[in-house]
């Protein structure tokens, strides 16, 4: 209890604990109203699309034109937009959301009409920017930590705690310990807690996968806290001033949390750089023209052959050939759509072998897979965005192909968005190894630091006036 | 007591102790004189097993501080130059905390009790350390060696810092220790208070006793005579 009564009135515990609560909270809720005003937007979409079905389906069957042509519907009249799923408590780490897209509008045309348009405008990630619970987690909790532990074993031989103690019959070693694990457990038990809070500010009903989520999320962050505490524990072992201890801590926060990240995204920006975005207009203009023109001359070739043919047959002939038109233009779009595809898989690979590298991105690669907004899931949503599209233009070509006039009823056999499901036992999976690998760090720097202690010369020694006189 | 024979300390290349013999018994105040760097702090702190000899063998009540340092330390008490222990908690919470790590737990009335006897006024029991004045730490610092019942007091440079008031209550603190019958090893640079409280003097220079004198048979300017001629490498 000695530590305990130390730390509640020391000023310092008092602000970590007011400062760590109002940001997490602050925090989780921006995160929450990033994504309920990203749900909003989509499930406002997803309403009109579903109006707008219905309104066809009844046309139809009143026999009107336009929603008995499959190419006037599926080209021009309905886009159908498709969203990635909510998942629990993304609210925490909006990670990918941020600036990948969620939502598509998929239409009978080419990949391409729908796959470079970005998600509509979020006004208030505009006035919030990224700041989330991940952010906090990822920045400021070893900042905490370093605050806490820097001079634990450092300042505690500067105030001569240490010399008085040991000479009073207790070991450095355990007088060490007891006041890592009292630290360590308030902010372990404050970190829970703000979590606790942060996750019952979130939407969504709380079910099994959110227990799941929040449980991961706590054991990762302990994990990460566990490894920042024990690296200024090591480091205040072995420093022979409380300012060379915080000044190494410093810089080990500067290189992990901020450098190698930077580096990190530098590198794979290098090494796989994205193809060019302008050649990518430049080839769909060009394709489109030649697509045009082909067809244009198709087109009025037909004409030229069927001097009587008007009405119905002028619109089927059109759509006829739009589809091919829109046929010529995949074959050239297809390809520098794939290297995009695979450009990102290859940046997502790299990212993938370089987390290692730093805590700070293994544990924000973790909260972001846990809180369904990593690339993976991002890839997996436009893999089921591509299947989709391509059931859905094959819904509407087949018809247009056969002249086939669309029914009141094919409106019910329209194809359905199946998002990809939260698959907790792979993300389970993905979040061993980087458990291990910090839990195993923090052990191996709790045992430097045990073995420095273990010997007082280690430690009293490192002090200058008890060097040389 | 206190003992050390042919005691030798090598930090890399720089031999601090070349050869320490000193015998210190109870209720005997030895005070050590010395520059920076003469080998005053780091006897201490081997006699404290902080720092281990390179070789001789220091003893404190025959108890070999190498082989069975935590037998040798059970009777001793440490004052280092600055006590500055824990700001936001009161003189009773800190020795309260000292006990505890130390495996004991006072009644308040005790530890109230070796606080008086260390000389801190009641009144400042229940401040915050932190408004104490340097002296008044020093104090917090005799009162956890009363609390342990030390017989071996090892004192560093106590009383540098303290205005001549405290200083001279220090000196009574510790006398009053040595009637009790403790045994007292103190590095200092104060040669006026060596001479008002010891009862032995040493003079350390580049790692070894150079001279060695009875505080009652020395007059003050003959110390610093002999402290100066000594310092020039007479």
């Amino acid at each position: 209890m000695g530590e305990l009564n130390l730390l509640r009135r020391e000023q310092i515990m008092v602000w970590i604990v007011i400062g760590l609560l109002v940001a997490m909270l602050f925090a989780a809720f921006s995160g929450r109203l990033l994504i309920a005003e990203k749900r909003s937007i989509a499930s406002q979409a997803d309403n009109e699309a579903q109006m707008l079905i219905a309104s066809l389906k009844t046309q139809a069957a009143g026999g009107a034109d336009t929603a008995r042509s499959a190419g006037a519907v599926g080209y021009s009249v309905l886009a159908m937009p498709v969203s990635k799923a909510a998942t629990p408590l993304e609210g925490l780490a909006i990670g990918q959301n941020d600036f990948l897209p969620e939502t598509y509008r998929v239409t009978a045309r080419g990949a391409h009409t729908f796959f470079g348009q970005s998600d509509p405008e979020n006004s208030l990630r505009l006035a919030l920017g990224n700041f989330d619970v991940a952010f906090i987690v990822i920045w400021v909790l070893p900042l905490l930590a370093i605050g806490l532990f820097f001079d634990i074993v450092v300042g505690e031989r500067e105030r001569g705690v240490l010399a008085l103690a040991s000479v009073a019959g207790a070991s450095v070693g355990r007088i060490v310990r007891y006041k890592w694990w009292s630290r360590f457990s308030v902010l372990a038990l404050l970190l829970a807690f703000a979590l606790f809070l942060s996750a019952l500010l979130q939407q969504g009903p709380w079910g099994t996968t959110t227990t799941f989520v929040l449980t991961g999320w706590i054991v990762t962050t302990i994990v990460y806290l566990a490894l920042w505490c024990a690296l200024a524990l090591y480091v205040s072992t072995v420093t022979r001033s409380s300012e060379s201890a915080a000044t190494y801590l410093a810089g080990a926060w500067l290189v992990f949390v901020v450098l190698v990240p930077a580096i990190g995204n530098l590198l794979v920006t290098s090494v796989v750089p994205p193809p060019s975005r302008v050649e990518l207009t430049a080839t769909l203009r060009e394709a489109t023209e030649q697509a045009d023109k082909a067809i244009a001359a198709q087109r009025e070739q037909w004409f030229f052959d069927h001097p009587d043919v008007s009405g119905d047959m002028d619109r089927q002939a059109y759509y006829a050939s739009v589809a091919r038109s829109e046929a010529e233009i995949d074959k050239v779009m297809s390809p520098l759509l794939a290297e995009f595809a695979q450009n990102s898989r290859d940046q997502q690979r790299i990212v993938e072998s370089l987390k290692y590298l730093s805590p700070s991105t293994l544990t924000f690669r973790a909260l972001t897979a846990l809180s369904g907004s990593d690339g993976d899931q991002h890839a997996a949503f436009r893999d089921a965005v591509i299947a989709f599209h391509e059931k859905w233009r094959r819904f509407f070509v087949s018809r247009i192909e056969t002249a086939e006039a669309m029914t009141a009823e094919d409106y019910d056999r329209l194809p359905v968005f199946e998002p990809p499901a939260y698959e907790t036992r792979a993300i389970l999976r993905l979040l061993i190894a980087p458990m291990l690998v910090m839990l195993g760090l923090t052990c191996g720097l709790c045992f430097l630091a045990s073995r420095r202690l273990r010997n007082p010369e280690d430690i009293f020694a490192l002090s200058s006036q008890n060097r040389y006189s | 007591m206190l003992e050390a024979v042919n005691l030798k300390k090598r930090y890399g290349d720089v031999l601090a102790l070349r050869g320490l013999d000193l015998k210190v018994g109870p209720g005997e105040i030895y005070c050590l004189l010395g520059a920076n760097g003469a080998g005053k702090s780091t006897t201490l702190n081997i006699f404290l097993g902080f720092v281990q000899p390179t070789s001789g063998v220091a003893l404190i009540d025959t108890v070999d501080v190498v082989k069975d340092p935590v037998a040798a330390r059970r009777s001793v008490a440490y004052i280092p130059e600055t006590v500055t222990l824990y700001g936001p908690l009161s003189g009773v919470e800190n020795l309260d905390y000292f006990s505890k790590l130390s495996g004991h737990k006072h009644p308040p009335e005790f530890l109230q009790s070796c606080l008086e006897q260390a000389g801190l006024a009641k009144e400042a029991h229940h401040r915050p350390l932190k408004t104490y004045s340097k002296g008044m730490r020093q104090k917090v610092g005799i009162a956890i060696s009363i609390a342990r019942d030390a017989k071996v007091l090892l004192l560093d440079e106590p009383t540098s810092g303290l205005d001549p008031k405290a200083s001279n209550e220090f000196s009574q603190l510790i006398l009053s220790m040595a009637e009790r019958g403790a045994t007292i090893l103190m590095a200092t640079h104060d040669l006026f208070r060596a001479r008002e409280t010891g009862t032995r003097i040493g003079i350390m220079k580049d790692g070894s006793l150079q001279k060695e004198f009875d505080a009652k048979k020395i007059g003050h300017r003959d110390l610093e005579s002999e402290y100066l001629t000594t310092m020039q490498g007479g």
